[in-house]
């Protein structure tokens, strides 16, 4: 018995040397390594071109460049001067699988520098759903049409910051519709990504020529960074806010005097935030409970802005509304019109040009918030701002009207277009 | 001499039974092309039909060792592939070339009244498949499964013709699948590396019937290998880690054998049934949703292999008391449709020969070699639903076996 055990043994070793010891990890991702960033998608001309034409988004004779998606970290600063952790995206044209014809063209641009595009995202409220995160998360351009329409349809270097309290700063309090910090987290993205761009040899036009846009919510931030751009010497050449909330006094009085609102996401973000914001704002002032206790829960970046409204309440004021009676009867004076007063972006003289573009049926930011901020640069700061209808240059489809939701692509369009006109004017191609 | 021995194993690459079975499994098994059922008489005996050590010299113990030297010639097709709804591409292509070396050991004890135990660790399947071309390697760069198995049996003796065994299968395996589309304009690459230890059983009953006729049945079940991992998957070059597993699958066989001994001779005949049809689909698991771009590498890939029948036949002839010579020829059926062949395992039927010698330099100690070449006839694939066209052709596989039992 004792030789059963002795080759027992030395079955079992041969068996175990044999067989055990292999890897059951593949190893390390393998990628492209980049300076001060990370690449988190990277598609080829081809494949995306392939998948644009099949979803009709383009013809078959447009010229697509390849999608290249980096995620870059920086260091902002909060409404509170604390200095922030945030992140961004910057995508950039490439070569890469595409024809011959592009491949020069490409050529060609680089040679003079990719002119930039700074895009200022709308409303979100799911961390999951700004650019770092939903780029990196599906490693394709799927969730970011902005993106391929400047970058692979257009030729620029699009810039998306995430802002504060999404991406890599998603423990901060997301500061919704307050000037300072959202203008800071673009400029100081862009100033990040500018560096990013030497350090990876990523070929700027000397120039450094930035286009900026945004769309709703994007569309304020974009007049709040254009002050700060300015202000910093930095090479604007044009700003195209679309359907943006630029007078929020204003919106804030008029939803006030509502009895109910389809999106009451929107408007108890803006208090919640400015409540985290102003000492002299109690939210308990503003919200009912049980709403004023559920915020921030309902704006941790967890959820979005469906399942946000789902737990809060279209009915505005009153028995069982979300705002109390006190601000509804009260808001004129209040520190709540008066915090919104100071964070107004229709406040400056823009030295560089801006062109409004704005739905005239958008349903959210009605038209006349547009015609308000024209009004308000050219009357109280002599600033000539245009302002473009959507449906004049894209008219919806025979019966239908653009809405919020559906005025962004023909919005990014037009912008585009323009963007590129300008670019061609400038730096030749 | 553990890294020898697993860099020795790691690209196992076999194919001398059909699709990714092995065996071969000792000296004699590869002389004889497996037709070593009923008329097994050694240490071998513990893989191959574990009944029949009920029959060797009671008193002793038996031992065998040897290695495998199997050299995989490459595998040649011509023809297209079509990927997506794209035009053909012509994918004309090789595989590349394998030369590996496989262990093996058996040992059977003493009889302890009626009882009697064995022991077998040998490699029951492998598989290997690497292309260097572009088409190819966007599904099967490299596709490899390795796997060693400890096999203790026991046998019960009825009486002086009736036997039967039982043992336990444990199989530990190793997986690795890499593939790449960048060079064909799909810049979809998966590295993915897992193993596991998974169980089984076999059964065997020996009838030895006095005029030197033996019958043997033997049976070993179905293993699940459930291979679980890490696995790296790309689009463009960026990629994401996961968790993943895939079960692939040792199929279940019967074998039916039958032997006689004819003065110097011994013929055996044996007919062995592979239950392949459980390997249905290959279902890459991850542990997360897949971003929709690399959403091909959760497609179930659809297999419907078909049971399979080998015949076998053995001969060996006593020259004298030391010398044994041994032939073997065995045909065995693929279990791979035309509608589902692919680069990973371009299976086709098999045709093996086989020859060897063992010497007994002494009472105790005996020693030989044998030589295996599985000739695989051409594969012609023209099925609609498959998006290879074409033909393979060479493959094959060459196995230089040498061993020694040691009997004390």
């Amino acid at each position: 018995m004792k030789d059963i055990v002795k080759i027992l043994i030395a079955s079992v070793a041969m068996f175990i040397a044999v067989g055990c010891g292999g890897s059951t990890d593949p190893g390390a991702l393998s990628q492209e390594a980049v300076k001060g960033g990370k690449l988190i998608a990277n598609v080829p001309a081809n494949v995306l071109k392939k998948q644009l034409v099949t979803d009709k988004e383009i013809n078959a004779s447009t010229t697509v460049f390849g999608y290249k998606a980096y995620k870059i970290p920086y260091k902002t600063i909060d409404e509170q001067n604390n200095t922030v952790e945030a992140s961004g995206v910057m995508v950039v044209p490439t070569a890469y699988n595409a024809d011959e014809e592009t491949r020069q063209k490409i050529k060609a641009m680089s040679k003079v520098g990719f002119a930039m595009v700074v895009n200022c995202h709308g409303t979100v409220f799911s961390n999951d759903e700004v650019p770092s995160v939903a780029i990196e998360h599906s490693i394709s351009p799927k969730d970011d049409k902005v993106g391929v329409l400047f970058s692979s349809i257009f030729g620029f270097v699009t810039l998306q910051p995430d802002y504060i309290g999404y991406g890599d700063s998603v423990k901060h309090y997301h500061p919704y519709l307050l000037e300072k910090s959202s203008a800071n987290s673009v400029v100081d993205f862009t100033k990040a990504a500018i560096k990013f761009a030497k350090e990876n040899n990523i070929p700027l036009v000397a120039s450094k020529d930035i286009y900026l846009t945004g769309y709703s919510q994007g569309g304020y931030v974009a007049l709040a960074a254009q002050k700060k751009f300015e202000e910093d010497g930095y090479n604007l050449k044009l700003n195209m806010p679309m359907d943006g909330p630029y007078l929020l006094d204003k919106i804030a009085d008029k939803v006030l005097k509502l009895s109910s609102i389809e999106v009451p996401s929107f408007m108890a973000a803006v208090a919640y935030s400015y409540a985290k914001t102003y000492p002299n704002i109690d939210i308990h002032n503003l919200i009912q409970e049980p709403y004023a206790s559920k915020l921030d829960s309902l704006y941790d970046g967890s959820l979005n802005r469906v399942e946000i409204d789902k737990q809060l309440t279209h009915k505005v004021k009153g028995d069982g509304g979300l705002f109390t009676n006190d601000i509804a009867d009260n808001y004129a004076g209040s520190n709540f019109q008066s915090a919104l007063q100071q964070n107004s972006v229709v406040d400056f003289h823009a030295s560089k040009p801006i062109k409004l573009v704005h739905c005239k049926t958008d349903n959210v930011v009605p038209f006349e918030v547009a015609q308000g901020a024209q009004q308000a640069f050219a009357g109280y700061f002599n600033t000539n701002v245009d302002l473009i209808a959507v449906e004049d240059v894209i008219p919806p489809k025979d019966g239908t009207t653009y809405n919020h939701a559906s005025c962004a692509s023909p919005a990014y369009k037009i912008t585009a277009g323009i963007f590129a006109q300008m670019r061609a004017a400038t730096i030749g191609y | 001499m553990k890294n020898i021995l697993i860099s020795s194993i790691t690209a196992i690459s076999i194919a001398s039974g059909a699709a990714y079975k092995l065996p071969e499994q000792s000296l004699k098994g590869t002389a004889l092309s497996a037709a070593n059922v009923a008329s097994c008489d050694g240490a071998d005996c513990a893989y191959y039909n574990p009944a029949n050590i009920s029959f060797l010299d009671a008193n002793s113990q038996f031992i065998e060792a040897g290695l495998t030297f199997v050299h995989l010639p490459k595998i040649s097709f011509k023809g297209t592939y079509t990927i997506l709804t794209n035009p053909p591409v012509n994918a004309t292509a090789k595989t590349l070339t394998e030369n590996v070396a496989i262990p093996y050991l058996h040992y059977v004890s003493k009889a302890y009244g009626n009882f009697r135990y064995a022991l077998s660790v040998t490699v029951p399947a492998g598989l290997t498949k690497r292309w260097n071309t572009p088409v190819q390697k966007l599904t099967a760069q490299e596709f490899a499964l390795k796997t060693v198995m400890l096999n203790p049996s026991v046998a019960y003796k009825i009486n002086s013709k009736f036997s039967f065994a039982v043992g336990a299968n444990i199989v530990y395996s190793e997986g690795k699948v890499y593939s790449d589309g960048t060079d064909v304009g799909l810049p979809l690459k998966r590295e993915m590396k897992g193993n596991s230890t998974d169980y089984g059983y076999n059964l065997a009953a020996s009838l030895h019937l006095d005029n030197g006729l033996n019958l043997a049945a033997t049976y070993r079940s179905k293993i699940k290998l459930s291979e679980k991992g890490k696995a790296n998957l790309y689009f463009g070059g960026v990629g994401k880690k996961y968790d993943a597993n895939v079960n692939i699958y040792i199929p279940a066989t019967l074998t039916l054998a039958v032997s006689k001994d004819i003065k110097q001779w011994t013929l055996e005949f044996v007919y062995e049934r592979t239950l392949w049809s459980s390997y249905k689909t290959l279902d890459f698991n991850y542990n997360k949703p897949l971003p929709t771009i690399l959403s091909s590498f959760n497609t179930k890939i659809p297999k419907h292999w078909k049971d399979t029948n080998t015949f076998r036949i053995g001969t060996q002839y006593r020259y004298n008391d030391k010398l044994t010579l041994m032939a073997g020829y065995s045909y065995d059926q693929s279990p791979v449709p035309k509608e589902y062949i692919s680069y990973e395992l371009p299976d086709s039927i098999a045709h093996v020969f086989s020859a060897g010698f063992k010497y007994k330099q002494n009472q105790h100690l005996t020693w030989g070699a044998s030589i295996l070449y599985d000739y695989k006839t051409k594969r012609k694939i023209y099925n609609n639903t498959n998006p290879i066209k074409g033909e393979f052709t060479k493959g094959g596989a060459l196995l230089i076996t040498s061993g020694f039992e040691y009997k004390f």
